[in-house]
């Protein structure tokens, strides 16, 4: 998929972008940002990094991933994803509007899924 | 756990299990991934909530020995109530810059310091684009240790440099500008009010002496200080933070700049013997 003439060569530059386990550390707005004016696909090495803590909504900020990258994003397999995700949209204004609403669902969905997965 | 991301050929994702992020991320660049720049973002909380409850960001800029770029949500999306200074009466602001294409416009923060000899330096090697818009913030004193002869040096030197990069032509010598800031204001206010008039910038890139969270509280009493702290709650666009931790290798390869005659006899003891 990726015909770069650059194809094989080391990067020169190795960028990490940290997503957090709350909202307003907006993977998307990141991710976006980062797109547009930082990384350079011919020399970057990125490195996505997400620090999972004792917070309920760890995987958040994994969705948002997927959100934020569409269809450029491939083989996610990340079991605490809840099929029925409101994150949805690749509109970041829409996720940061719906954000406060989608939050209980997403906390909730998620210590849901937590806990059936503990007890299997 | 790792994914791939297409258009990037080398890319991955790693999940860390920890209790505290800035200590986790440090433990992760140091022991398992060098990397030359970590992108973060930042809720944008005020200066009372940070002091109480903790801001991620900060620590994170303070904990990791990696040049940060942070990403306020308010600043990205330009709703972010603009920073002004008290104007005195008949005394116009600058212009803003009329740059005509969409290339990256970034504007550096200098004060004459070590640390702001070396950023333009990193930034050359490992951020500026051929076809950035740079904007040199100077300001014409500073605290502690400022040399203003030493200051205009540094700016001489690093306008030569960063023309070096974008070429000598009359266009590449018009995408450079050098702004003085004004003298009459604390120099982080002035930063601040800089960014706004002379924006909208992509990156503001400035460097921090690295002080710690007991220095920036007691800085935050006394009024004085922590610029890039400063620039994290109010400047405009997002902040690229350059500490002295995460240039240390820099430190040692680059020379520094020579200070004013009376210091440079001070410091070159071995030129005497």
């Amino acid at each position: 998929m990726a015909s770069h003439a650059s194809r094989g060569a080391a990067p020169s530059r190795t960028v990490a972008i940290a997503v957090g386990n709350k909202h307003g550390q907006d993977t998307t707005m990141l991710w976006r940002f980062a797109m547009a004016h930082i990384l350079e696909r011919e020399h970057d090495r990125v490195v996505i990094v997400h620090v999972r803590t004792d917070g309920p909504t760890g995987w958040v900020p994994i969705v948002a991933a997927q959100t934020m990258a569409g269809d450029a994003v491939r083989a996610v397999s990340v079991r605490e994803t809840p099929k029925d995700c409101p994150l949805d949209s690749s509109d970041w204004m829409n996720l940061h509007r719906r954000r406060a609403g989608c939050r209980k669902r997403c906390v909730s969905a998620s210590r849901t899924s937590s806990t059936q997965s503990s007890g299997s | 756990m790792r994914f791939g991301i297409k258009n990037f050929e080398h890319s991955e994702f790693w999940e860390l299990k920890g209790t505290s992020v800035p200590e986790t991320l440090h433990e992760f660049f140091t022991h398992r991934v060098a990397c030359d720049l970590l992108v973060i973002g930042s809720r944008g909380v005020s200066t009372m909530r940070s002091v109480l409850t903790g801001s991620v960001s900060t620590g994170i800029i303070d904990a990791v020995d990696v040049p940060c770029l942070v990403v306020r949500a308010t600043a990205f999306v330009q709703e972010a109530p603009p920073f002004r200074l008290p104007t005195p009466a008949g005394q116009e602001l600058a212009q803003p810059l009329a740059h005509p294409s969409r290339s990256r416009q970034i504007a550096f923060a200098l004060d004459g310091s070590d640390v702001s000899s070396i950023i333009v330096t990193w930034a050359l090697k490992s951020f500026l684009r051929r076809d950035d818009y740079v904007t040199l913030l100077h300001s014409p004193f500073g605290l502690d240790d400022f040399d203003g002869v030493r200051a205009a040096a540094q700016v001489a030197k690093c306008v030569e440099q960063v023309q070096l990069l974008l070429g000598t032509s009359a266009e590449a010598k018009q995408r450079v500008q050098q702004v003085r800031l004004e003298e009459n204001v604390e120099p982080k206010e002035a930063l601040a009010q800089a960014v706004e008039n002379n924006g909208p910038f992509d990156v503001l890139i400035t460097g921090s002496r690295g002080y710690g969270t007991l220095a920036r509280l007691r800085e935050r009493v006394t009024g004085h200080g922590s610029v890039s702290t400063f620039l994290l709650q109010y400047a405009c666009c997002p902040v690229l933070v350059l500490t002295r931790r995460s240039l240390v290798d820099w430190l040692d390869k680059i020379p520094m700049l020579p200070s004013t005659p009376v210091k440079a006899k001070q410091e070159s003891p071995g030129t005497a013997r």
